[in-house]
C-alpha cells in the first residue's frame, strides 16, 4: 500500500558559523518529527576554501554515510523533495557567520529619537559605532557639534547611517544639520569613488522631501516611517525592517557561497542569534515561565532573556571561543581567567593557550589542562555578555550582574557546553558564570538544536514544538541557590526531598558549597527548604521554611550555597582548592 | 569518516597564484601576460584627503546669515595653509578667518567652510614577481610565479620584501640581539623563537624588513603589532621551535628575494580594510622553473592514512608525523571527551592518539 506523504516528512537545518558547519536530518518517526542524525565540519569560509558551501556538503556527505540516505546528487546539489530514502522535503538554515553592520546613530535627542532607534536597531544585524545628537553640546543648531559629526562619520567609515529625529512637524534644523554632515562627509567619496554610502532616514517625516534633495548625489537613502512620529509612540518596526534588509544584502548576501545555501532554503535564512532567541521566546510562551538562553559560539555570543514575556537580546559579536577567542583579554585581566582553574598555569600559559586557540580555532582541548582553560575562558565571555545586555537584572556597578531569582530555565547552548565531558562540568560553567539566585531548572542544548529549530519553526511550526520536546533540551537538573552571608562552613540551608513514592533524604549544606541530591530525569520531587537565619531562597522571607516541587534531570538537583556574587579565595592556591571541591562536587 | 583538516602548505617548488586588489576603484597599469617585479607598482587609486569644517561665522563672530558675505573663496578653489578664507575690516583692524590647512573648498553653507586636504594615492605593488595572468578592471590582478611557499599561522600585519637571512642554526634557537648587526639591513631574518623585546628593538635599529620566527610568546603581541616591520610566526605561542621542513626550507633558499605577507584574516582586526586583505600570513620565494613547471596546487584531500600532519594543540603542539590509521569510532581522550582521533606516528619516534580537529594537514 503506497502511504500517503504529507507535506513536509523531512527537513534539514543547516547551522552554518565561522568555526563550525552543521547540519541536522529531521524527520519523521511514528507520525513525530524526530532528530535522526546529525554532523559537524569546520567551516569553509577561509581560505583555500572560500565558499561555505563546501563544509555545507561535507557535512552533508557525513550524514549520509552514517545513515544510507543520500541527501546530495552527483553534482552535489540538494535532493529535494524526499523520495523514499533519498533527499529531503525542505530545507532551513542560520548562519553567524556574517558580521554585524556597523552603524553610526544621528538623531536629536538621547532620551527621544535616539532611544527609539537603538530600541528599533536589530542586535544581531547591527552594531552601533557612533552616536551623534543635537544635545551632546547643548543642542543649538549650528554649534561646534557639527563638525564633530562631519569628522566622525569620515574617521569611522560606517556601513549604514542611521538619521533620526524630530517628531513628525516638529523640529528641523538638528535633523537637516546632521544629514549635511552626512553630505559633507561623503560627497567626496561619492565623486572620488562612486562609494555611496547606506543611509536609513527615519525622522519627521515632513522633512523627507528635502533630506532627499541633500543625499540624492551621494547617497543610497532608504527613507521609512519616522521612529518617533510623536513624543508618545513609536514605530519601530519600519526601521527594524530596513537595517534587516541592508544587513541581508550587504553582510549575509557577501558571504561566500550563500547564494547556493539561498537556493537550497525553503525560507529565508536566519540569522543565528535571532532563530536562538525566537526559540527562547518559544520556551518562555510554552509554560509561562521565565527564560534565559545562552551561546557561545565560535565568533559570537548570545544572551536572550524573555521575562513576562518581553525578550531581551544581547549578541556579541567580537566574543566567542574561536577565531576571536583572545579577545577576551581585551576585556578582562588573565586573573579573571585564571581564578576559575583547578591547577596552577602561570599568565604565560595561560597567554599562549588562549592564542594558540584563537589561530587553531577548529581545535578541541585533548588534555584536561587545555579543557579547564577553555571552559575558564567560556565563563568570562559570558559573564562579559551578561554585563553588556539590557536585561533586566539590577545594575552592579559594571560588575557581572546578579541574575534574580524570576527565572524558571537556564538554557546552555554552544560547543564548549555541549562537547563537555560530563554534565557537572557544563552546569559549573553556566553556574559559575550566570550565579542565579533562587530556584531554576538548567538544561542544555546537547545536539545544537535550539538555534536551528528557531528556523524550522518559520517552516512548520508543529515540527519544531515535536523536536524541542523530544530531541533539544538535556534536562541537568534543578539549582537552588539560597541568597545570604555567612562564614565558609555554617549552615546556610537544610533540605528534606520527599521522592516520589520513595523513601526522604535529608541534608545539611554548608555556606561555600555545592551539593548535589539525586534527581533522575522525568521524575520530581518535593523540597523542604530550610534557609538559615540570614538566607532565603525565594520562597518567602530569610529564614522562612518553604516547599517547592522540583524537577530532575541527569545531574539532580544542585544546592549552590556558595554566595553571591561567587567571591574568589584572595590566595591563589585556595582558590584552585575551591574550583577542584566544586567540580569533584558536580563530576561525581 | 571523511575528514577535511585545516592545511598548511609548506611547498619548495610550486605554483603560486596570488591575487592583488585595490582598497577601491582605480586603475590597474599592467596587462595580462605582463611579468612584473616584486616592487612594481602594478594599480593605483586615489584616496580621499581629510574633511576639515571651518566656522567662519564663529571666527569672526557673526550672525551665519551675514557670513557667508564676508567669505572669499568659493567652492572649488583652492587654497593654502593659513590662507584666509574669510574677513573683513574693523575699526580696531582686520577680522580674519584662516584656513587651517592646505586643500581645496568643497562646500560652504551657513557660515561654515567644508575644506578637503588634498587626495592622495595609493599605489599597489605587486610583492610578489611574475606573470600578470588576469586583470579585475579597477581592482587589481592576479599574479602567478613558480616558487616555494611557506605558510605560518600568525602575523602582525603589513607586507615586506627583502632578502632572506637566517640568523641561527637551528629552528628551536631564539632570535638573539647580537646576531642582528649591519649585515641584516633591508632583510626578512629569520628565527625559531622571540623570548624577548631587546631583540625586536635591535631588529628595528639594523632596520630589518621583517622577522619570521617559529613562536613567539603571546605576550609580545601588542608589541610586534606596534614595530616598523612585519612579523610572521609559524606555528603558534609558546615554545614551539619552527618546523625542521620550514627552517630547512628557508636555509635552502637564503639570500634569495623573498615576499612576505603578515596579515592575519579577520577575527581580530578592526579595522576594514585589513579586513579586505586579511588571508594567511606566508612567505612566497620565486624560483626559476627548471624543467616541466609543476601543475596548479590541488584541491584539499581528505585525512587518510600516509598523509604528513602537524599537531596543532597540546599536548602535541608542534609535532609532525605520518597518519598510520584513522580508527572508525571515536576515542577517549585525557580531558574525558569521546572524540574522532587518528594515529599518529610522529617524527620524533613514538605512535600516538591525536584528535582530528587537532591535526593540520602538511602540503
Amino acid at each position: 500500500m503506497v502511504r500517503e506523504r504529507t507535506a513536509v516528512e523531512s527537513i534539514l537545518a543547516i547551522d552554518s558559523g565561522c568555526t563550525m558547519t552543521r547540519a541536522f536530518l529531521m524527520g519523521q518517526v511514528d507520525g513525530v518529527y524526530r532528530l535522526l542524525a546529525r554532523s559537524e565540519v569546520p567551516s569553509t569560509l577561509e581560505s583555500p576554501w572560500r565558499d561555505m558551501m563546501a563544509a555545507v556538503r561535507q557535512a552533508l556527505d557525513r550524514i549520509s554515510g552514517m545513515t544510507d540516505w543520500r541527501l546530495l546528487d552527483d553534482q552535489g546539489r540538494i535532493l529535494s523533495p524526499q523520495s523514499e530514502w533519498m533527499g529531503v522535503d525542505a530545507v532551513v538554515a542560520i548562519t553567524s557567520a556574517s558580521k554585524p553592520l556597523r552603524l553610526v546613530l544621528t538623531g536629536v535627542t538621547h532620551t527621544l529619537s535616539l532611544a527609539s532607534a537603538r530600541r528599533a536597531l536589530p542586535t544581531p544585524y547591527a552594531l552601533v559605532e557612533g552616536v551623534v545628537s543635537s544635545d551632546k553640546r547643548g543642542g543649538t543648531p549650528g554649534s561646534e557639534g557639527f563638525e564633530d559629526q562631519v569628522c566622525l562619520l569620515q574617521d569611522l567609515a560606517p556601513d549604514a547611517i542611521v538619521i533620526v529625529g524630530g517628531v513628525d512637524g516638529g523640529a528641523s534644523e538638528p535633523v537637516l544639520q546632521a544629514t549635511r554632515a552626512v553630505a559633507w562627509a561623503y560627497s567626496s567619496l561619492a565623486s572620488l569613488q562612486g562609494v555611496r554610502p547606506s543611509v536609513i532616514y527615519a525622522g519627521n517625516s515632513e522633512l523627507q522631501g528635502r533630506v532627499a534633495n541633500l543625499l540624492e548625489s551621494c547617497a543610497d537613502l532608504r527613507v521609512v516611517d519616522n521612529v518617533r512620529p510623536s513624543v508618545d509612540l513609536e514605530s519601530l518596526g519600519p526601521l527594524w525592517g530596513a537595517v534587516e534588509e541592508l544587513h541581508r544584502q550587504h553582510k549575509m548576501e557577501q558571504l561566500p557561497g550563500f547564494g547556493s545555501l539561498l537556493a537550497w532554503t525553503s525560507a529565508p535564512v536566519l540569522p543565528t542569534a535571532w532563530a536562538f532567541a525566537h526559540t527562547i521566546r518559544y520556551l518562555a510562551g510554552l509554560e509561562g515561565t521565565n527564560v534565559l538562553g545562552v551561546d557561545i559560539g565560535g565568533a559570537t555570543t548570545t544572551v536572550a532573556t524573555v521575562v513576562d514575556g518581553h525578550l531581551d537580546l544581547t549578541v556579541r559579536n567580537d566574543l566567542g571561543l574561536g577565531g576571536n577567542v583572545a579577545r577576551v583579554l581585551d576585556h578582562v585581566p588573565i586573573e579573571s581567567v585564571s581564578r576559575w582553574l583547578p591547577l596552577e598555569a602561570g599568565p604565560a600559559e595561560v597567554h599562549n593557550a588562549i592564542y594558540n586557540k584563537a589561530v587553531h580555532c577548529h581545535s578541541l582541548p585533548q588534555t584536561s589542562r587545555d579543557l579547564w582553560l577553555e571552559q575558564a575562558v567560556a565563563r568570562e565571555i559570558l559573564r562579559l555578555t551578561l554585563t553588556g545586555s539590557h536585561s533586566y537584572w539590577p545594575d552592579n556597578d559594571g560588575e557581572c550582574p546578579v541574575i534574580d531569582s524570576r527565572l524558571d530555565l537556564i538554557v546552555g547552548s554552544g560547543g564548549v557546553l555541549a562537547a563537555a565531558p560530563n554534565h557537572g562540568q557544563a552546569a559549573l560553567v553556566l553556574l559559575d558564570a550566570l550565579q542565579p539566585v533562587g530556584i531554576s531548572r538548567l538544561a542544555l542544548d546537547k545536539a545544537g538544536l535550539v538555534a536551528p529549530l528557531g528556523a524550522v519553526a518559520t517552516l512548520d511550526p508543529q515540527a519544531a514544538a515535536q523536536l524541542m520536546e523530544r530531541d533539544a533540551l538535556l534536562e541537568l537538573g534543578t539549582v537552588v541557590a539560597p541568597v545570604g552571608n555567612a562564614r565558609e562552613g555554617e549552615v546556610a540551608l537544610n533540605v528534606k526531598i520527599d521522592y516520589e513514592g520513595g523513601p526522604s533524604l535529608e541534608a545539611e549544606v554548608e555556606y561555600g558549597s555545592l551539593e548535589v541530591i539525586p534527581l533522575p530525569p522525568g521524575q520530581t520531587a518535593d523540597l523542604e527548604l530550610r534557609p538559615a537565619r540570614h538566607f532565603e531562597v525565594d520562597l518567602g522571607t530569610k529564614g522562612q521554611v518553604g516547599r517547592t516541587r522540583v524537577e530532575g534531570g541527569s545531574l539532580g538537583v544542585i544546592i549552590d550555597a556558595r554566595g553571591r556574587p561567587l567571591a574568589a579565595a584572595e590566595d591563589p592556591e585556595e582558590q584552585r582548592e575551591k574550583v577542584r571541591r566544586w567540580l569533584w562536587a558536580l563530576e561525581s | 569518516m571523511t575528514y577535511y583538516p585545516v592545511a598548511t602548505r609548506t611547498a619548495s617548488f610550486t605554483t603560486i597564484r596570488r591575487q592583488r586588489l585595490l582598497p577601491a576603484r582605480g586603475n590597474v597599469l599592467v596587462r595580462p601576460g605582463d611579468l612584473v617585479e616584486s616592487a612594481d607598482i602594478i594599480a593605483r587609486c586615489p584616496l580621499p584627503g581629510k574633511l576639515w569644517v571651518v566656522d567662519v561665522s564663529q571666527a569672526l563672530g557673526v550672525h551665519r546669515a551675514q557670513a557667508t558675505k564676508y567669505i572669499r573663496k568659493a567652492s572649488g578653489d583652492t587654497l593654502q595653509a593659513n590662507e584666509e578664507l574669510a574677513g573683513f575690516d574693523r575699526r580696531s583692524g582686520r577680522k580674519s578667518c584662516r584656513s587651517p590647512v592646505a586643500g581645496q573648498v568643497m562646500a560652504i553653507r551657513a557660515g561654515r567652510v567644508l575644506v578637503e586636504t588634498a587626495s592622495t594615492f595609493f599605489e599597489l605593488r605587486a610583492h610578489l614577481g611574475g606573470q600578470v595572468v588576469g586583470v579585475m578592471p579597477e581592482r587589481g590582478v592576479m599574479i602567478s610565479k613558480v616558487g616555494a611557499l611557506i605558510q605560518g599561522v600568525w602575523g602582525s600585519g603589513g607586507e615586506a620584501l627583502g632578502r632572506l637571512k637566517l640568523v641561527v642554526e637551528d629552528p628551536q634557537a631564539p632570535l638573539d640581539a647580537a646576531s642582528l648587526g649591519e649585515d641584516c639591513r633591508d632583510s626578512l631574518v629569520v628565527a625559531g623563537r622571540i623570548l624577548e623585546e631587546e631583540a625586536l628593538e635591535q631588529a628595528k635599529e639594523a632596520h630589518v624588513q621583517g622577522l619570521i620566527v617559529g613562536s613567539v610568546s603571546a605576550e609580545l603581541c601588542p608589541v610586534l603589532q606596534s614595530l616598523p616591520y612585519p612579523v610572521l610566526v609559524m606555528e603558534g605561542f609558546g615554545p614551539i621551535p619552527m618546523s625542521q621542513h620550514a627552517f630547512s626550507l628557508l636555509q635552502s633558499c637564503a639570500g634569495r628575494e623573498a615576499a612576505l605577507s603578515a596579515e592575519f584574516q579577520t577575527c581580530w582586526r578592526a579595522c576594514p580594510e585589513q579586513r579586505r586583505r586579511a588571508g594567511r600570513p606566508e612567505v612566497l620565494i620565486p624560483l626559476e622553473g627548471a624543467g616541466d613547471v609543476p601543475g596548479e596546487v590541488p584541491g584539499l584531500p581528505p585525512l587518510q592514512v600516509g598523509l604528513r600532519v602537524r599537531g596543532l594543540r597540546d599536548p602535541f603542539l608542534g609535532a609532525v608525523g605520518t597518519i598510520a590509521d584513522l580508527p572508525p569510532l571515536p576515542q577517549r581522550v585525557e580531558s574525558g571527551a569521546r572524540l574522532p582521533v587518528a594515529e599518529v606516528d610522529l617524527d620524533a619516534g613514538e605512535s600516538v592518539l591525536i584528535p582530528l580537529a587537532n591535526l593540520g594537514l602538511i602540503y
